[in-house]
């Protein structure tokens, strides 16, 4: 029997995908402009400049429809970390990623209707979305429309704080991206967190038993809906 | 006259500062001029300039602002230096404007590569008379590149000189009656920000056929004008010797490399880039996919150990 929950709704999962989209061609672009040079272009620097200011635009839409469905919908609950035991947690869900996984040992924290996310992932994604993003969109704009900048910081162009804080929280953005996608690897299957994400069903196969035993007392308080349960309901959808 | 002339002429070959010796005294021969090619003194003089059918445009041609004539390139020089023979009575001699020195008197050696440049160039070639280094470059208010003291001083200066024929206004000009100008915000339209970028560059940076990287006096039109967004956003830009060139060295000496002097002034994307924060940022990045990678190879050998 497989144990599944519906963490990812539509307008979640299609938010997700545009952002990547969107951050890739971000990253590839804002890469090729700021390394410019005449040897060197992923893409010819006029052309890079078009697609990053519209790429930006459409990040800054789709970050404005997140908040919008995170606020409607309650997903905004799911980033908020508890303070109790906090760093405690926090030290268990980076020892299994970088050791316990090696071991063989189970994931601290199984994700559930209830808790999507470990308490790493609130962690980040907390920072990402709510202080990074922000950032990254704001100085974004400021480049955009460049007449909205101070026209001296301290002496220096008002422009430079802008840029070195657009580059900054890029370039952590794209390390963050690679941690994402590596981590996303660690479910039972390296498909698992994948097939999540794409089809909003998360779900633990029976044979992840050693994964399930170390947090099932847990799990079973935090998962109300097995996937048979909710397909009896009628919310629909499949599992595995 | 021609000695107090040639003394300072000299003292600059030499490559020295005018002592304040011989400032003050240019700066008394100079008043003496001053006191009627001033505002004032042109103001105390217009009823005698209009019995002379003097009209009030012509009156404006004899106005030299002291305060701008004194900060320009040729502001420690004395009037008489270029305005020879004729001048010293009054009224001038009428032949007098014919014995004012041409530029090329003093900057002979520049000349011979900015006559080629400039015949080359579209003035050159649209206007065969009428078109001289005074079109652009106003004697008593120019100041170069390298005297200025700031590149945006330098930009607002040098795109004023276009804008003095080239106004936004398609209206054509009294060199070319019968030419309308298209308007400009509608042929810089692909130019992303041109606003910020008329701000921050100079027409020329563009509107020249510069073989390698320095200026050239060969001016050309928007069919042959650069489009090469990364002569200037690049670590390499044509700005770094161009608009920046006299401060390039000083910086290579100070810090090692040549991004902020830019940096300090105006934020060009590609250009101001800090290459210790670049190299570090490159180190980091690779650190944090070795250590990715190293982790991933362990996962995958233990995969391996547990499927055997």
């Amino acid at each position: 029997m497989s144990h599944g929950a519906y963490l990812y709704p539509i307008w979640l999962r299609i938010w997700h995908l545009v952002n990547a989209l969107l951050m890739l061609a971000l990253i590839g672009t804002g890469i090729s402009l700021h390394f410019a040079s005449s040897s060197f272009a992923l893409l010819r620097f006029e052309h890079a400049v078009t697609v990053h200011n519209v790429a930006g635009l459409g990040l800054a839409l789709s970050y404005a429809y997140f908040l919008v469905g995170s606020l409607v919908s309650g997903n905004l609950r799911h980033y908020i970390p508890k303070r109790a035991a906090l760093f405690g947690k926090l030290r268990s869900q980076v020892w299994f990623f970088c050791v316990g996984s090696l071991l063989g040992e189970g994931p601290p924290h199984v994700p559930s209707m209830e808790s999507k996310f470990n308490v790493l992932q609130q962690v980040t994604y907390l920072l990402v979305m709510f202080l990074a993003m922000p950032l990254l969109i704001g100085s974004g704009i400021l480049f955009l429309f460049p007449e909205l900048a101070p026209e001296k910081v301290m002496g220096m162009s008002g422009l430079l704080p802008v840029a070195v804080l657009h580059c900054v929280i890029g370039y952590l953005l794209t390390l963050f991206l690679v941690g994402h996608i590596y981590l996303a690897t660690f479910g039972a299957s390296l498909a698992e967190h994948f097939r999540a994400i794409s089809t909003g069903w998360h779900v633990s196969p029976p044979e992840r038993e050693w994964a399930l035993a170390s947090s099932r007392a847990t799990a079973s308080k935090m998962r109300p809906n097995s996937a048979e349960e909710v397909a009896d309901e009628g919310v629909g959808g499949a599992t595995e | 006259m021609a000695t107090r002339v040639t003394r300072a002429e000299d003292s600059r070959a030499e490559g020295g500062a005018l002592s304040p010796e011989m400032l003050a005294e240019i700066s008394r021969a100079n008043a003496i001029c001053l006191d009627c090619h001033s505002l004032v003194g042109l103001e105390l003089r217009l009823q005698e300039l209009r019995t002379l059918e003097f009209s009030l445009e012509r009156a404006e041609e004899l106005l030299v602002e002291p305060g701008a004539f004194e900060l320009s390139s040729h502001g420690e020089m004395k009037c008489v230096s270029c305005h020879v023979k004729g001048f010293d009575e009054h009224p001038h001699d009428s032949e007098a404007r014919e014995e004012i020195k041409w530029c090329d008197d003093c900057h002979t050696r520049a000349f011979l590569v900015i006559e080629e440049q400039f015949f080359d160039s579209v003035h050159a070639r649209q206007f065969e008379k009428g078109f001289s280094c005074s079109t652009c470059h106003d004697p008593h208010r120019f100041l170069s590149r390298d005297q200025q003291p700031s590149a945006r001083a330098a930009v607002n200066q040098d795109n004023a000189m276009c804008l003095t024929c080239h106004e936004d206004s398609g209206a054509s000009h009294e060199l070319a009656p019968q030419s309308r100008q298209p308007l400009r915000s509608v042929s810089h339209a692909w130019l992303p920000n041109p606003d910020l970028h008329w701000e921050a560059a100079r027409c020329v940076e563009c509107h020249v056929n510069a073989e390698g990287k320095l200026l050239s006096h060969e001016i050309v039109d928007s069919e042959r004008a650069k489009r090469e967004c990364v002569a200037c956003h690049s670590s390499e830009a044509d700005l770094l010797v161009r608009l920046y060139k006299h401060r390039v060295g000083e910086e290579r000496e100070s810090a090692g490399f040549m991004n902020s002097i830019i940096l300090n002034e105006s934020y060009i994307v590609g250009a101001t880039r800090n290459q210790v924060l670049d190299e570090l940022s490159v180190l980091f990045a690779v650190l944090v996919l070795s250590m990715f990678s190293s982790h991933a190879l362990v996962r995958v050998a233990r995969w391996g150990w547990r499927q055997r």
